[in-house]
């Protein structure tokens, strides 16, 4: 089967990059543009600037300035003078082409089709609330290259996106879609996913890379939203992780390993992983480790808090066993997000939680101040830890000479309020403004 | 068959002191009446209480005896196995079906008509059961029901086609008249003793539309024809008037739920002698559960729920007025722990249906529907000695039926004094 889809992409190579230079839009005339910001937080220093002007050649920052400098012949100013202006955010863990309906027949209903549909409303929702890149960690194989491509061409809007495919681990782990079926069942491309030795590792690494991923996850523990696997239990071994691991950075790919129990934990981080998605129950030694291999953390808080809520409120919406992991899982999660803040473990802002799921992704900054996190240190997670964890922050993360123009901008001061980010007012992605008084410009 | 069944160590002669009899044979109750029985079957039925020399008294001088209830639509596999198309497992549904069979006996059900569950599992249940290993009703049983692609059987239904059984789990999904003869003989070579169609869409499954004809005229004929060739009768879930009424042309022997029909269908029911099931339990149980908790339900069923339920509540008052022949069925579909199936009764009654009919739809009427009126329905010589008993006058209060405190079947006493005995 691979080898076949392997070799169609070799006969395939040449039309291809035809067609990709065919279809990239064409560039506009070149064009300048000013923000005046009120205060600015920029994503690179520690505190909030006041009166700063933007100059934005393209699609990139060409210079920060202090002052309100007046605009040049031709340049179009942007009046953000009443706002905050931060960087776009940057989202680390999403699936998008989820709804957040986690209804158990959900997974037997749901077609590619409604896959790429539920992507093209997430992608719509993310930039609309300020994210302007996203880390989508599992969405299924064909949706995210076809996003990505549409936003490109400029056929819908969306953010910049780094995508895994789909999330890969052992034979009854977390993203086994067979869990807790009859074995008579099947469905196709569910060995996709599935990494049962180190040669396997090595080569669904490499085919993930082939079939367009940007960034490899795998599945060392069980899980919370699936049937079976238990959260507690490291399911892949220690040569698995490492194949998986070493094959990805040969192929200058991040690794990030969904994990809760410790064990998975601390032996990810081992084996070189780039960040630990959950990290439930990590501990001090899980800590250190981090700290001394530079893993980055990602919480996930707002997607804990909606399961919990459904669990809650609304169980017959969740599988069976579900909703008592849920109400296990939730509150450690939180507890562990201060822990790890105050070790001073590197925290990357993420909140596995569909776009269109009815929450505001930018909740997931409140929770993290809530959890223990200064406003300024969960805007730092969502911005240059987030670009440092992506491996771009040449690009994206601070608003500084040189990066891509990803700006947004809200009223009020986020450092008193942590909330007005979740009513962000404009956006803006590449030099291109999405969005304007509150409202999406297309 | 007649391996199988488990052979007394010693006959012995038993009878029954009836305080009141209902014996699904005359128009009224009796009053005073020894039933004599011997081995398995019923021997005699005398009035007043005698006690032939050396037999044992079974005392029920206080209580309304009645033949054991027969329902002609339940779903004993019931449960979540049954109900998960992805999930459920043979496995699951057998050992289910161990505590359910169990439950409708407890419940005064001494026969069922299973319409729809896994052929294999529902065969080594009746298997169990005859041989008596199993406390459970005599079971007559008909397998996956035969429904055409993207019909109220058709188990892909809404699902996303990636997802493949490889077992024969769309072995009753037919198209074409060649198909529905091979499923009907493929049905009765694995142990099927009547035949379940799906003339219409159905309420509990995704997609399909209950007022539709989905079975096209010439499937049904095929149908009919093979069954009826081997001696199988055949049972047609519809709701919608063009699938009822064409199954009843085919020469189907009963409609189930019947929903959607009016004067015409129940002249053509009267003409030809078709049943009526009415399964008014059923309906009411996935009303209050689309009403209750709608996220229980696959998408969709909650509104078919509430649009389907009240209409066959009418359907059978009408029915019954228009002097159709009724059977009582309440089609379980394991949303709730089996063994109340004598609510129907009730349900019956609430419908406009007397008591004292509702009684023979769920005994004479039933048997008759089963073909099986030699052997069970009423209490009367040359029967099985399938007995229930009740402590009040069910014609004055159909909820009797609902409290038995007494059941034999074949000369076994399973219950006695409201208790199931030790050794069941």
């Amino acid at each position: 089967m691979i080898r076949n889809r392997a070799a169609k992409a070799i006969s395939l190579g040449v039309a291809l990059g035809a067609l990709a230079a065919m279809m990239a839009p064409a560039p506009a005339a070149a064009k300048d543009v000013l923000i005046h910001a009120g205060t600015l937080i920029d994503g690179a220093s520690a505190t909030p600037r006041s009166k700063v002007s933007i100059l934005i050649h393209d699609d990139r920052i060409a210079e920060v300035r202090d002052g309100f400098v007046r605009p040049g012949r031709g340049v179009e100013l942007i009046d953000l003078s009443g706002a905050t202006v931060l960087p776009g955010f940057i989202e680390c863990h999403d699936h998008i082409s989820s709804s957040g309906d986690r209804r158990p027949l959900n997974r037997f209903v749901q077609s590619e089709g409604d896959a790429v549909i539920a992507a093209v409303a997430n992608a719509r929702k993310e930039i609309e609330e300020g994210f302007t890149t996203v880390r989508d960690l599992g969405s299924g194989p064909l949706t995210a290259p076809a996003i990505i491509r549409a936003i490109e061409a400029g056929q819908i809007i969306g953010p910049r996106y780094w995508t895994a495919l789909q999330a890969m681990g052992p034979t009854g782990g977390h993203s086994d879609r067979l869990n807790g079926l009859s074995p008579a069942i099947s469905v196709e491309g569910r060995d996709d996913a599935i990494i049962d030795g180190p040669e396997d590792a090595v080569v669904k690494v490499r085919a993930h890379r082939r079939n367009g991923a940007t960034v490899i996850k795998i599945m060392p523990s069980g899980g919370v939203g699936s049937i079976g696997d238990d959260p507690n239990h490291m399911t892949m071994t220690d040569a698995e992780m490492k194949a998986a691991i070493d094959t990805a950075h040969a192929l200058g790919l991040k690794v990030a390993a969904h994990a809760h129990g410790k064990q998975a934990i601390d032996h990810a981080i081992l084996a070189g992983v780039d960040s630990i998605e959950h990290g439930t129950y990590s501990d001090d030694e899980s800590y250190r480790l981090m700290k001394e291999h530079g893993t980055f953390l990602v919480p996930t808080l707002l997607v804990a808090d909606a399961i919990y809520q459904t669990a809650v409120k609304t169980p017959d919406r969740l599988p069976p066993t579900v909703a008592e992991k849920a109400i296990a899982v939730t509150p450690t999660m939180v507890g562990n997000a201060g822990r790890a803040y105050r070790a001073g473990v590197k925290i990357a802002f993420g909140t596995d939680q569909g776009a269109t799921s009815g929450r505001n992704k930018a909740e997931e900054f409140a929770l993290l101040v809530k959890a223990g996190l200064t406003p300024m240190d969960a805007i730092f997670a969502a911005t240059r830890n987030a670009a440092e964890l992506i491996g771009t922050p040449q690009d994206i993360g601070s608003i500084q000479k040189g990066r891509y123009a990803d700006i947004v901008a809200v009223k009020g001061d986020p450092l008193a309020d942590i909330t007005v980010l979740q009513r962000v007012q404009f956006v803006m992605k590449g030099g291109e403004t999405v969005k304007r008084d509150g409202k999406l410009l297309r | 068959m007649m391996l199988a069944a488990a052979t007394p160590a010693l006959a012995k002669d038993v009878v029954i002191h009836a305080g009141r009899l209902i014996d699904a044979v005359s128009n009224a109750p009796r009053s005073k009446v020894s039933i004599i029985i011997h081995d398995d079957r019923i021997t005699d039925v005398r009035d007043g209480f005698v006690t032939p020399q050396g037999a044992e008294v079974i005392d029920l001088s206080t209580r309304t005896v009645l033949p054991g209830f027969i329902d002609v639509h339940d779903h004993v596999t019931g449960g979540g196995a049954r109900r998960d198309r992805l999930r459920g497992t043979p496995e699951q549904a057998g050992m289910q079906s161990v505590w359910n069979v169990r439950a409708i006996l407890k419940g005064g059900f001494t026969s069922v008509r299973d319409v729809g569950g896994n052929i294999e599992v529902l065969a080594a249940l009746q298997d169990a059961v005859d041989r008596g290993l199993v406390p459970g009703p005599r079971l007559t049983i008909s397998g996956p029901a035969i429904s055409p692609t993207g019909g109220h059987s058709d188990p892909t239904n809404g699902i996303d086609p990636r997802w493949e059984r490889a077992d024969d789990w769309k072995m009753t999904v037919i198209d074409g008249p060649d198909e529905a003869i091979r499923a009907v003989r493929e049905l009765r070579k694995r142990g099927a003793q009547v035949i379940k169609i799906h003339s219409s869409g159905g309420v509990a499954s995704v997609g399909d539309d209950p007022n539709l004809q989905l079975l096209s005229d010439d499937e049904l004929k095929a149908i009919m024809t093979t069954a009826h060739s081997l001696g199988l009768k055949v049972a047609s879930h519809a709701h919608g008037k063009p699938g009822i009424d064409a199954a009843i042309k085919a020469g189907v022997d009963s409609i189930e739920h019947g929903t959607y029909s009016d004067a015409e269908t129940y002249r053509m029911m009267k003409e030809r002698g078709t049943y009526m099931v009415p399964t008014l339990f059923a309906a009411q149980e996935i009303y209050d559960m689309a009403v209750k908790s709608p996220d229980k339900l696959p998408p969709t069923v909650a509104e078919k729920a509430i649009a389907v339920t009240p209409t066959m509540k009418h359907n059978a008052a009408n029915a019954y007025k228009a002097g159709v022949k009724m059977a009582l069925g309440t089609d379980q579909l394991g949303y709730r722990p089996h063994g109340e199936n004598a609510k129907e009764f009730e349900y019956l009654v609430a419908a406009g249906i007397k008591p004292f009919d509702a009684i023979m739809m769920g005994t004479r009427n039933a048997a008759d529907l089963l073909g099986k009126t030699q052997d069970v329905g009423s209490i009367q010589k040359g029967r099985y000695a399938d007995i229930v008993a009740v402590d009040g006058d069910p014609l004055g209060d159909i909820t009797e039926l609902q409290r038995v405190k007494f059941v034999m079947k074949g000369g076994k006493v399973y219950k006695q004094n409201g208790a199931m005995l030790a050794e069941d």
